[in-house]
């Protein structure tokens, strides 16, 4: 190749040093893939951990009682070390699944995705980009090694509520590796955001305005807006903790006149937007994909693009409801309780647009389509487990059981991982030019779905029943529910192995030679299928010859 | 940062033949070389501290290897982010669309600071919940808190903000001279600003009102709240005043010529950010306390 006059040749790295110094927003985004997937058997295996503990009711609790019933004092300190132990697995499994599995993996396939929809070349700040990726490698190993440290890893669940995040007896750096984690990961996540705005906002090709963007470029914009103004929150939230267990501080000691409910409502102004983090770009993907395989054009693009905009709106004002049972003013329950129902009518009108994009459409049921639908469903059924959540009568009775637990996880793992999983049988092909088996895919899909209802609806009734989370043993009431709870994640560990390995062996298939191996650009008619497979490093040649005009 | 112009900017249009790859940016090794003391830091600390003694993690228990990580780490650390720049400001030598870069960069710093307005915002959130709920949210009980000190620095900052505006005005115009006094004055005034504060800081100590020190509600939060928020605020002065004199160096060294200014607009509009801060917390920690 022959450099412009203006430009002395460039240096270019080769093998491993290419992918060290890249700054190629689709080898980052592959990094980022990675990266998510190795964290994602790490929180999954600590899943099984608790499953495997909660299994069975636990010798521990039918010595307890027995020891009631026979009106005995207790035979041991129910506070063991192996109670801590616990609480350590399910803190770090949040963080790990929060923090690296479910935010990175949005990012990844945005990263990869994004500018190649608004045909641009790279992102606008491609150095930071690659910044953004490396900084959650310290992150998760300060996450990690905290396991090995005294007192072991953080085990205040991933909310870190004072007073049991403060300093007790003993040193237990693992909650300030947490933190600082904490800090590290959020960094990581305010340049990913600042980044797509100034991509998305400067650099769409000509003639592409604002409501002619895919819709999974306005949910990544709207995302990186809430992870932009709510991170920098949960920074300030989890550093009055820092700054309280190590400089005597006491703004959450409420021995020492701090505020530990204030820690609460600074807290969940980030951690509620932060779940939108999550999903939003599910929401978009889930789009292309419904529409891609229906072969018609996504349904109410305005409303779609009104909808994401009013969720993400709504999601800054609505966070005490995670903090009904904490004595809030009643006035204050209750605007909260509406303004968190509100949410369900953007919600809604998502949910019916992805009906009417199927409706009438000649559906093919790929597996792309299948996670499409998957997460259409088990979104729905999560998300009307958080209208229940919502009101403060029934929260109030169901705070803290696995009613909350079962909710959560199905709107996380049957919404933004099954979500994932399409995005990944969507965009492989394009990603690394090799197309994945449909017969392996549609297992994984199919495990993932069963294991993912069987889990969670199971929750919801173990919670109903009254079961509190964050302990590792129970009544023997509970026993079946716990058997059944435990069969269905095995399932979902079952699916996941399958697709880790199923990626990995996808490198040995043959490379395919369309741009567009799904066959659906004549209606998608999106950036990312006129390009190569994958698409080269400068992503286009010249301008794409799609007609951006008419693209909804 | 380099070119991202839209893929049809490269479109042979101009009878010649452009060949794609020139648009591709060079790989970069500083990304991973400043996320490495950011890994070796925090573990430096820990081990320094002593809190890492008794985990098998082998040479990390020993608080010497943590000194040395602490200060070895920041070292490089500071190595690594002028390497940084100095890949940054060469590249941008050679960029392909100035004006889009400019533009890019400009929002950069906005978005920037919209983050640092919700970190300001939790601090403030955290004080005015404080003080609706709990009317002994405040000094130590007698204490004479504030008075025209503050005001005096308060003065000297806000004035600051302006001749930071006259430099800059000053070279967009081409008055280089006059721009360079200017920002001398700005970062004159943000100095004694700083120097200020710290011996405001050294008064309300003497009198023992310490980050710790009990508030009429029997708690040190007040306390921590007001060093928390002027320190975090300190700190930005400090950042800014780096940014200002960066930028006097370069235009001494003779940056700066064309339009391309994005580090003064990025350093005037941070500088001005701090400024607005200031004023708030003024009102916050002196007037409403
Ligand atoms: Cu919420």
């Amino acid at each position: 190749m022959s450099a412009p006059a203006v430009m002395p040749p460039i240096k270019r790295y080769t093998g491993v040093m290419d992918w060290l110094t890249t700054v190629d927003h689709k080898k980052i985004g592959l990094m980022y893939f990675w990266f998510v997937l190795i964290m994602g058997l790490v929180g999954g295996a600590l899943a099984g951990m608790i499953r495997i503990q909660l299994a069975t009711p636990g010798a521990v609790w039918d010595a307890v009682q027995a020891a009631q019933l026979a009106g005995e004092q207790l035979p041991f300190n129910l506070y063991s070390e192996d109670r801590h132990f616990f609480n350590q697995i399910v803190t770090m499994h949040a963080s790990v699944m929060i923090f690296f599995v479910i935010i990175p993996g949005l990012i990844a396939f945005a990263n990869y995705i994004v500018p190649l929809m608004i045909g641009a070349r790279d992102m606008a700040f491609p150095k930071m980009n690659a910044f953004g990726f490396w900084l959650l490698i310290p992150s998760a190993i300060l996450m990690m090694t905290s396991f090995w440290v005294q007192g072991g890893a953080a085990a205040t669940g991933w909310t870190a509520y004072p007073p049991l995040s403060l300093k007790g007896a003993g040193i237990n750096p693992g909650q300030d590796m947490w933190i600082m984690g904490v800090h590290l990961a959020g960094l990581s996540s305010i340049l990913a955001a600042i980044n797509f705005i100034v991509t998305i906002t400067n650099m769409r090709a000509p003639g592409m305005g604002w409501m002619k963007m895919p819709l999974f470029v306005w949910a990544t914009f709207f995302t990186s807006i809430i992870q932009l103004l709510a991170t920098p929150v949960l920074a300030a939230a989890v550093t009055m903790v820092l700054m309280d267990r190590n400089f005597g501080t006491t703004f959450c000691d409420a021995m020492k006149g701090g505020d530990p409910v204030l820690y609460q409502h600074i807290f969940w102004t980030y951690s509620h937007p932060a779940v939108y983090i999550m999903v939003l770009p599910a929401f978009g993907a889930i789009s292309h994909i419904i529409a891609a395989f229906s072969h018609k054009k996504t349904f109410g693009y305005l409303g779609m693009v009104v909808a994401i905009g009013s969720i993400t709106a709504l999601g800054f004002v609505v966070w005490a409801h995670h903090m009904f049972t904490v004595g809030m003013p009643t006035g204050l329950q209750a605007y909260f309780m509406y303004a968190t129902l509100l949410i369900g009518v953007p919600t809604g009108i998502k949910v019916f647009s992805w009906i009417a994009t199927m409706w009438g459409g000649t559906l093919r049921f790929t597996a792309p389509m299948l996670c499409g639908i998957g997460f259409v469903s088990l979104f729905t059924i999560g998300g009307f487990g958080g209208l229940i959540l919502a009101m403060v009568p029934t929260d109030q009775s169901l705070h803290d059981t696995y009613f909350v637990v079962g909710h959560f996880h199905m709107v996380l793992v049957g919404g933004s991982v099954l979500a994932l999983f399409g995005m990944t049988y969507y965009w492989w092909p394009k990603m690394t030019g090799r197309m994945l088996s449909e017969t392996t895919s549609k297992w994984v899909f199919w495990l993932m779905f069963w294991g993912t209802m069987i889990t969670f609806m199971t929750m919801h009734l173990t919670g109903a029943a009254g079961m509190a989370r964050r302990v590792p043993v129970y009544y023997a009431d509970f026993k079946i529910l716990n058997h059944i709870t435990t069969f269905g994640y095995a399932l979902t560990a079952l699916s996941s192995l399958i697709l880790f390995v199923q990626l990995l062996l996808s490198y040995r298939r043959p490379k395919i030679t369309e741009d567009d191996p799904w066959k659906i650009n004549d209606v998608q008619q999106s950036f990312e299928w006129a390009t190569s497979s994958p698409p080269p490093v400068y992503n286009f040649a010249t301008v794409p010859p799609i007609p951006v005009a008419d693209q909804h | 940062m380099t070119d991202h112009a839209p893929a049809s900017t490269s479109a042979p249009a101009h009878g010649g033949h452009d060949d794609p790859m020139s648009h591709v940016p060079p790989g970069s090794l500083w990304p991973l070389l400043v996320m490495l003391p950011l890994c070796a830091i925090p573990f430096g600390v820990l081990s320094f501290t002593g809190t890492l003694k008794g985990s098998p993690l082998g040479p990390l228990t020993d608080p010497h290897v943590g000194l040395v990580m602490i200060l070895g780490g920041t070292a490089f650390l500071l190595f690594a982010l002028m390497g940084w720049c100095h890949q940054v400001i060469k590249e941008k030598a050679i960029s392909h669309d100035l004006k889009a870069q400019q533009k890019d960069l400009q929002l950069y710093i906005l978005l920037f600071l919209c983050a640092e307005t919700t970190t300001f915002g939790a601090i403030f959130g955290y004080f005015y919940h404080r003080t609706i709920q709990d009317p002994a949210f405040g000094p130590p009980h007698g204490m004479h808190f504030g008075g025209p000190f503050a005001a005096y620095a308060t003065f000297l900052l806000l004035s600051s903000s302006i001749t930071c505006e006259i430099a800059h005005h000053a070279l967009d115009h081409g008055k280089r001279s006059l721009s360079k006094m200017f920002f001398v004055i700005t970062l004159l005034l943000g100095g004694a600003f700083l120097g200020m504060t710290g011996f405001e800081w050294g008064e309300l100590f003497q009198k023992g009102f310490t980050p710790l020190a009990l508030g009429e509600n029997g708690s040190s939060a007040f306390a921590a709240t007001f060093y928390t928020g002027t320190g975090f605020h300190a700190l930005h002065v400090t950042i800014g005043l780096i940014m200002l004199f960066m930028v006097l160096m370069r235009l001494e060294t003779g940056h700066f010529q064309g339009t391309r200014n994005f580090s003064v607009v990025a350093a005037s509009w941070y500088w001005h950010f701090v400024d607005v801060v200031w004023v708030l917390l003024f009102i916050t920690v002196y007037v409403v306390a």
